[in-house]
């Protein structure tokens, strides 16, 4: 292993060789603030071993992964992601009675496995990351075992995505009988002489496989369901973390076998854009339960992304296409993460099926929280000067360059109607506070750093994107 | 003018803030804002007021720029002109008048409330100086958040529903606009290989072919919606009833203005012939634009509804100026934009202390106000007949101005538009009666006459019509070489 390979995976190292020690330490005594403060620390270190390969540029990890610019950003979103999770959840374990060791483990092992995904270049390395995710994911949503709720949405997830697994993993069966390659560009040659009939049902496969996880429609069905089952930090995990990851494999797939770029498969995948656009905003319009509602709104967000990929797979406007989808997956992310944050510290320990009626005045009963999700939820609509914005601004540009005119009209619509759930909520958020209704909990310190840090960074994203535009356009 | 927009949006957060000193100091702070405001307004603008420099297209008093995102070459760019100034000067006017309005009404957050104001007031100034499309449309929609948070907070009782409907009628004809932008741009860029969303820049390279109809019609839809015009024009009547005094004031005196202005400065330049294949049927719905709204004027019950719907009609008369293009017309259209917010701002007034007064907007509870109120019957009666179009006051002027250019491109619409007047006179008349005159119907002890705030508030909108209605020059003037450069864009 060179120096530069080295240097390229320490972040991956780092953080696996900080889930063995977190381990060892569970086993050797039971404290929740060492544990805590241990995972904190790797996944600071980790951040920090970013850094020394922002330099390399494009790195031959190995056969199974590369370290490129597209990896590196990932990872430092997924990162961030998973910091902003423990440090939410540092306080509400405890409110809930629930043990911290294996949470903040299986927390770690999760962000392994995305990290492992975003590196992927290589089927295997692919499935390895998911699996590791899924697993580990699984155990997160049943972690309160006294809920039915949890176990329920747990075991759901556990066979909707085992299911879409096997299909995902008979797709890339297939490409190898196709092509007799697993590694992303080995696939990529040789498909121009391989079996068209194989390789179209692998694509298939594939992309029903990537569209369960996606919980795009029509294979959304678990999603509301699970969410609203999962504790709350772990939703707010689920929401983004694994999504990100997984749009970061695909970008690599695509543009490392060109299977993106056929008229089916543009079809397929502008077909189900729509779909999840379309119906994902509509569904969330009778939502009542703030965790299904969130739940139909990423599935529409889903929706707008695939915008994105679509166009990567089928244009010469490539670039851009990976940089709307990377910013869009950013402001998708930092919204996501703090529409959650909020409901955790607001439903505390006891309630974990937040209604909006739970919300009403929250801005006036609690400023920091009520600013912090009705930021969010403007991001989320698309509204100025929030991250939502610049990714709803790059979604358009891609597809007006693009011409891809439908999907432009789903993407108005689904908006339009967003506005709709989106402001209800916020006049809620606003609205006169009549019911005392949650317990007043005070927001732990470490969890205020997280909230702080999300709201700068929806406002960032939105109110002096030059800074981050100008990378994306020189690392992607 | 950055430090006009700056001095709005940081005043905001102080007289937010302020609420903890007492709930009497965010009023006195939102005028000392708006004070301060329009003293960098008036020191920056006056000394350059006969010096517009620039090119053929443009006529620029004031520019300046700041790169933002620099990835798509887009600017923190403003710049001022005759018809600008005139409208910056109208929202810092109407946003005093506003604060004053919502003196003793607003009890609840009263921080929160003054701050949501000037961050308004913030975004509308920001539309009338952004001439980077990407920067207006930015404007464009802060203005939109605080204006809902007023409607939703501190508006009458059925506030959810109207506060949605006012944004999601602007926010979804706002995507579509913000889709014309992006045609516009991505065909800019696929022309030069630049990114630029400057206005300037666009002229240089105008779209063409239908591309050019869609992409106008991205910006039509979402100012025909914010003017509002004929079908677009629901939301409306609601925000406009619902919404608390100064949040009418601001919306009918100031937010309606930007629609009529962005058709003016994008829709008529940026797309000549696009529009001019439209300006026809433009013309129709805008005269049916006036007659619809006066003639559901004269059926309403409710005071402020009364007034909203005159605004639609109002309203269509700027539509029509914009259409009948020609110099004539515009600087009446422009006028009419002036002489209405003034008008109206002050009938939303007067109708917010009848609520405060009496609890209701209804007429039947009204009737015989002037014995107990002479004060304030007096004004509803000025501005009621300026509203109308009494000659000698700014919104006659304006009409007239605007019929007398459209008499040369259609004398027979002119005519029918000219049916409005009669109407308008009718259903304003109407209002005065059935309020003010005939028997005392109320027995509230609350029957305060005006305050001397309100009255200093009221005196000056009274002296800005006057002045626009007996001596228009100056502001006629003052637009002129905007209105001429937009002339020479439409017709070459």
């Amino acid at each position: 292993m060179t120096s530069t390979i080295f240097h390229g995976l320490l972040p991956l190292i780092v953080l696996g060789a900080a889930i063995v020690i977190v381990m060892l330490q569970i086993a050797w005594r039971r404290h929740a603030g060492i544990t805590q403060g241990l995972a904190l620390l790797a996944l600071i270190m980790a951040m920090v071993a970013l850094s020394p390969s922002w330099a390399l540029g494009h790195v031959e990890a190995t056969p199974l992964f590369v370290v490129d610019g597209l990896s590196r950003l990932i990872s430092l979103v997924l990162l961030l992601g998973a910091l902003v999770t423990l440090l939410l959840t540092d306080r509400w374990l405890r409110w809930q009675n629930l043990e911290s060791g294996e949470f903040t483990l299986l927390l770690l092992l999760a962000t392994l496995g995305t990290l492992v995904m975003v590196h992927a270049q290589h089927a295997a390395s692919f499935i390895l990351g998911l699996e590791l995710l899924g697993v580990s994911v699984y155990t997160l949503i049943a972690y309160p075992q006294r809920h039915g709720t949890s176990v329920e949405g747990g075991l759901k997830y556990l066979v909707l995505s085992s299911a879409s697994t096997g299909m995902l993993l008979f797709g890339m069966a297939l490409i190898y009988a196709a092509t007799g390659a697993l590694a992303f560009v080995e696939v990529g040659k040789q498909l121009a002489d391989a079996d068209t009939v194989l390789t179209s049902a692998a694509t298939v496969l594939v992309v029903a496989g990537v569209a369960f996880k996606l919980s795009l429609v029509p294979f959304h069905m678990w999603t509301p369901d699970v969410y609203e089952g999962a504790p709350t930090p772990v939703t707010g995990f689920l929401a983004t973390a694994s999504k990100v990851a997984l749009i970061a494999v695909i970008i690599r797939w695509f543009a490392a076998t060109g299977l993106g770029d056929g008229s089916v498969v543009n079809t397929a995948l502008s077909s189900l854009a729509i779909a999840s656009m379309v119906i994902g905003n509509v569904l969330a319009l009778y939502q009542d339960n703030l965790k299904r509602l969130l739940a139909y709104s990423s599935i529409a967000h889903m929706g707008y992304l695939l915008i994105a990929l679509v166009i990567f797979g089928g244009s010469s406007t490539g670039d851009l296409a990976v940089q709307a989808a990377v910013w869009y997956l950013l402001a998708y992310t930092v919204a996501t993460l703090a529409a959650f944050a909020a409901l955790t510290l607001v439903a505390g320990g006891g309630n974990e099926a937040p209604v909006r009626q739970d919300l009403a005045g929250l801005l006036w009963r609690r400023p920091i929280l009520g600013l912090l999700f009705m930021v969010a939820l403007l991001s989320l609509a698309g509204v100025p000067l929030t991250a939502g914005f610049m990714g709803k601004f790059y979604l358009v540009t891609v597809s007006v360059t693009a011409q891809a005119w439908y999907l432009l009209a789903a993407l108005v619509f689904g908006s339009a109607v967003s506005v709709f759930y989106y402001l209800r909520l916020i006049y809620t958020l606003v609205s006169k506070d009549d019911a005392a209704s949650t317990v007043q909990l005070e927001v732990p310190w470490l969890s205020g750093v997280a909230v702080a840090g999300l709201l700068v960074g929806i406002l960032m994203l939105g109110v002096l994107p030059g800074g981050v535009a100008a990378l994306l356009s020189r690392i992607l | 003018m950055s430090q006009l927009i700056l001095i709005l949006l940081l005043g905001g957060a102080v007289a937010g803030w302020s609420e903890r000193l007492g709930r009497q100091f965010p009023p006195c702070v939102a005028l000392i804002v708006l004070s301060a405001a329009s003293l960098e307004f008036l020191s920056s603008v006056a000394p350059v007021l006969d010096q517009a420099t620039g090119t053929a297209q443009v006529t620029w008093l004031l520019e300046e720029r700041t790169e933002w995102i620099s990835r798509f070459g887009i600017g923190f760019h403003l710049a001022m002109d005759g018809m600008s100034v005139l409208l910056v000067a109208l929202t810092l006017l109407l946003g005093c008048v506003a604060v004053v309005s919502s003196w003793n009404e607003i009890q609840h957050k009263p921080g929160f409330f003054q701050a949501n104001l000037l961050w308004t007031l913030a975004g509308t100034v920001g539309v009338f100086l952004a001439i980077d499309l990407f920067l207006f449309f930015v404007f464009w929609e802060v203005m939109l958040v605080p204006m809902y948070l007023l409607i939703a907070i501190w508006g009458h009782e059925d506030r959810a529903r109207a506060a949605l409907k006012f944004f999601i009628f602007t926010q979804a004809s706002g995507l579509l606009m913000l889709l014309a932008i992006l045609v516009t741009a991505v065909a800019y860029h696929q022309q030069t290989g630049e990114w630029s969303f400057l206005y300037t820049d666009w002229l240089q390279h105008p779209l063409t072919g239908s591309l050019a109809t869609w992409a106008f019609f991205g910006f039509l839809l979402a100012f025909l919606v914010k003017l509002p015009a004929f079908p677009v024009h629901s939301w409306l009547p609601d925000a406009h009833t619902q919404a608390p005094t100064a949040g009418s004031v601001i919306l009918a005196g100031v937010l309606l203005k930007t629609g009529a202005y962005g058709l003016l400065r994008f829709g008529v330049a940026l797309f000549p012939a696009a529009a001019q294949d439209y300006a026809d049927a433009m013309l129709i719905v805008g005269v049916a634009g006036i007659l619809y709204g006066a003639v559901l004027a004269l059926g309403q019950e409710d005071f402020k509804r009364l007034v909203a719907y005159s605004s639609v009609s109002h309203m269509g008369f700027v539509l029509l100026g914009i259409f009948a293009w020609n110099p004539m017309a515009w600087s009446g259209a422009v006028l009419q934009m002036v002489a209405h917010g003034l008008s109206t701002a002050a009938l939303f007034m007067v109708a917010g202390a009848l609520q405060q007064r009496l609890h209701s907007r209804q007429f039947s509870d009204m009737g015989g106000l002037w014995k107990a109120m002479p004060r304030m019957g007096a004004v509803a009666m000025f501005f009621v007949i300026a509203s109308v179009g009494m000659p000698g006051l700014g919104n006659f002027m304006a009409e007239f101005m605007i019929l007398a250019g459209l008499f040369k491109v259609w004398p027979l619409l002119c005519g029918v538009a000219a049916v409005a007047l009669v109407t308008g006179a009718v259903y304003g008349l109407w209002l005065l009666q059935r309020a003010f005159h005939g028997p005392l119907a109320s027995t509230s002890q609350n029957l305060v006459d005006l305050h001397a705030r309100d009255m200093t508030a009221f005196a000056v909108l009274a002296l800005g019509l006057l002045w626009l209605g007996l001596y228009p020059q100056p502001f006629i003037d003052l637009m002129t070489p905007t209105l001429n450069a937009i002339a020479k864009l439409a017709g070459g």
